[in-house]
């Protein structure tokens, strides 16, 4: 419990839809959907995050995350991290999609460095130094070692920022109640136990994902003559 | 029995157990190099059974190697290994004359690796026909491309949902796709398709293209991403029965994706995005005899 009392706070904090990270400002690919007529009401957007979305994670976001958690405890494996930051970033379909998870990450490197230093401030400095990409997922993995959130924690907060970020989306673009998207987050987060353990049998040359229908939507938002959102 | 009179069903020898299926381990060798005149020739070149390969033609753009697979098929337990290297220089096409396909296996799997390597100055133009997994086959193919900065590139990847002919949707057990593509020693696009054929079908239907051929075009040539005339006039063939979505992953780099409703609306789309890379790749205007 005090262990646990140590980090949750801030943990929590990062998790927050104020904390500034700028991913209210990205759909990751839902807004090009809904231009696209796929994903136009509620029936549908669950279709999407539940079958479509949040299942790759375990492919791709989750297992890197992981190996980035390994590669951060003692001694410090400092080139794989490097390497997994090139392959967080060529994992991203898309050049929109690409740089959102890059701005994310980075903001979020930023911030863990200036507010907890140790490890996050050792990550942020060589990347920046070195011009490494900083995925979000990496980082997220850097942020839980530097609180000193246990793996689970820190993956099952990558699931709920992900379904969380396209939750907090789709109420600007479809005509959503708080309580139905709440209830469909509710949903997305069940599958958490579920993704992480996949996530646990993957080797990192079978990392990464592929929907071209996705991308052919995020793709076609770059862009696109009106958007709310960045991606 | 009596000589000359012919045995009766139960009287004949039972017929011997099918022979297993040969397993072939096939590799395709190629090292495309420039002559002085300017002139490509395939400086090393190493095969054997399933690969074998056309007369190479200078077509007056590129050296033209037709790929060709005389079992028709992969079958299960084939492992293929293709290594393509163009060297300074060289321009180099690598076609295929007919569908790749990947026969119904009842067991085992069939794996495929291809490795493609472009040094600064060559050109190489990987343009296979689609890939045509028949219904409960398992295929495996892990793609490398290594690209030097000032490298040039075309790389096709289609993929049919079956044998769309005869109503054969989605029908594969098992298809694992991977495509790794290094540009200066650096991961630029990592993909992994890794799905039994009725998964890919539920995506296809929710994304409105149930009967969808795909293909990714990988195109590398220095500052290709600057051209925007380019990737307007290409984005703008996305219509009635293509979906069609243009990303720049590097100033070096673009990625397109494709989704269309039939086999010839591909191939006609592919043929228009080339003749327009074209403006930026002069070596595409080569007539590969493409119908």
């Amino acid at each position: 419990m005090a262990d646990a009392a140590r980090w949750v706070g801030a943990f929590l904090q990062t998790a927050d839809s104020f904390y500034p990270t700028g991913t209210y400002a990205h759909s990751f690919g839902l807004e090009g959907l809904l231009e696209a007529g796929t994903v136009t009401d509620l029936a549908a957007l669950r279709t999407f995050l539940l079958d479509h979305a949040l299942p790759p994670l375990a492919d791709t976001d989750l297992p890197l995350a992981r190996l980035a958690w390994e590669a951060a405890d003692t001694p410090i494996d400092w080139p794989r991290l490097h390497h997994l930051s090139h392959l967080g970033a060529a994992m991203r379909g898309t050049a929109e999609v690409r740089r959102a998870c890059l701005a994310i990450g980075s903001q979020r490197a930023d911030l863990a460095s200036r507010l907890h230093g140790g490890l996050a401030a050792e990550f942020n400095r060589r990347a920046t130094a070195e011009n490494w990409p900083r995925p979000s997922a990496i980082v997220a993995a850097i942020e839980g070692r530097t609180l000193g959130a246990p793996l689970e924690a820190t993956l099952a907060g990558i699931v709920y920022a992900a379904a969380a970020a396209f939750a907090s989306a789709a109420v600007k673009l479809l005509r959503l109640g708080q309580n139905a998207v709440h209830t469909l987050l509710a949903d997305a987060l069940a599958c958490a136990p579920a993704l992480i353990a996949r996530a646990a049998q993957k080797r990192i040359e079978d990392l990464g994902t592929f929907n071209p229908w996705w991308d052919i939507a995020s793709a076609r938002h770059e862009t696109a003559n009106f958007r709310l959102f960045i991606s | 029995m009596i000589p000359g009179s012919e045995a009766t069903a139960c009287q004949r020898p039972a017929a011997p157990d099918p022979a297993p299926a040969p397993r072939l381990r096939g590799h395709l060798h190629l090292e495309a190099r420039a002559r002085p005149d300017g002139r490509t020739i395939l400086a090393r070149q190493s095969f054997r059974a399933p690969f074998h390969i056309s007369k190479p033609h200078w077509n007056g753009h590129t050296l033209h190697v037709q790929v060709i697979n005389p079992t028709a098929g992969i079958l299960s337990g084939d492992s293929l290994e293709m290594r393509v290297h163009a060297t300074d220089r060289a321009a180099l096409s690598v076609t295929t004359p007919a569908v790749t396909r990947a026969f119904t296996m009842l067991d085992g799997t069939a794996r495929s690796s291809q490795s493609l390597h472009v040094a600064a100055g060559a050109f190489l133009d990987f343009y296979p026909e689609p890939l045509c997994p028949h219904r409960d086959t398992s295929f495996l193919q892990k793609t490398t491309i290594h690209c030097a900065r000032g490298a040039q590139l075309v790389f096709l990847d289609a993929l049919a949902p079956g044998r769309a002919g005869r109503g054969e949707l989605w029908a594969w057990r098992r298809l694992q796709l991977a495509l790794d593509v290094h540009l200066d020693g650096r991961p630029v696009l990592v993909e992994r398709l890794d799905a039994a054929g009725g998964k890919l079908a539920a995506a296809a239907r929710f994304f409105q293209t149930p009967s969808a051929w795909l293909a990714s075009l990988i195109a590398v040539s220095p500052r290709i991403s600057s051209i925007d005339t380019l990737a307007a006039a290409i984005t703008s063939l996305h219509g009635d029965g293509i979906r069609l979505g243009l990303t720049a992953l590097d100033p070096d780099l673009l990625a397109i994706r494709l989704a269309a409703r039939d086999g010839q609306t591909l191939r006609d789309t592919v043929a228009a995005i080339r003749q327009h890379l074209a403006s930026a790749i002069p070596h595409l205007r080569a007539d590969l005899r493409k119908l």
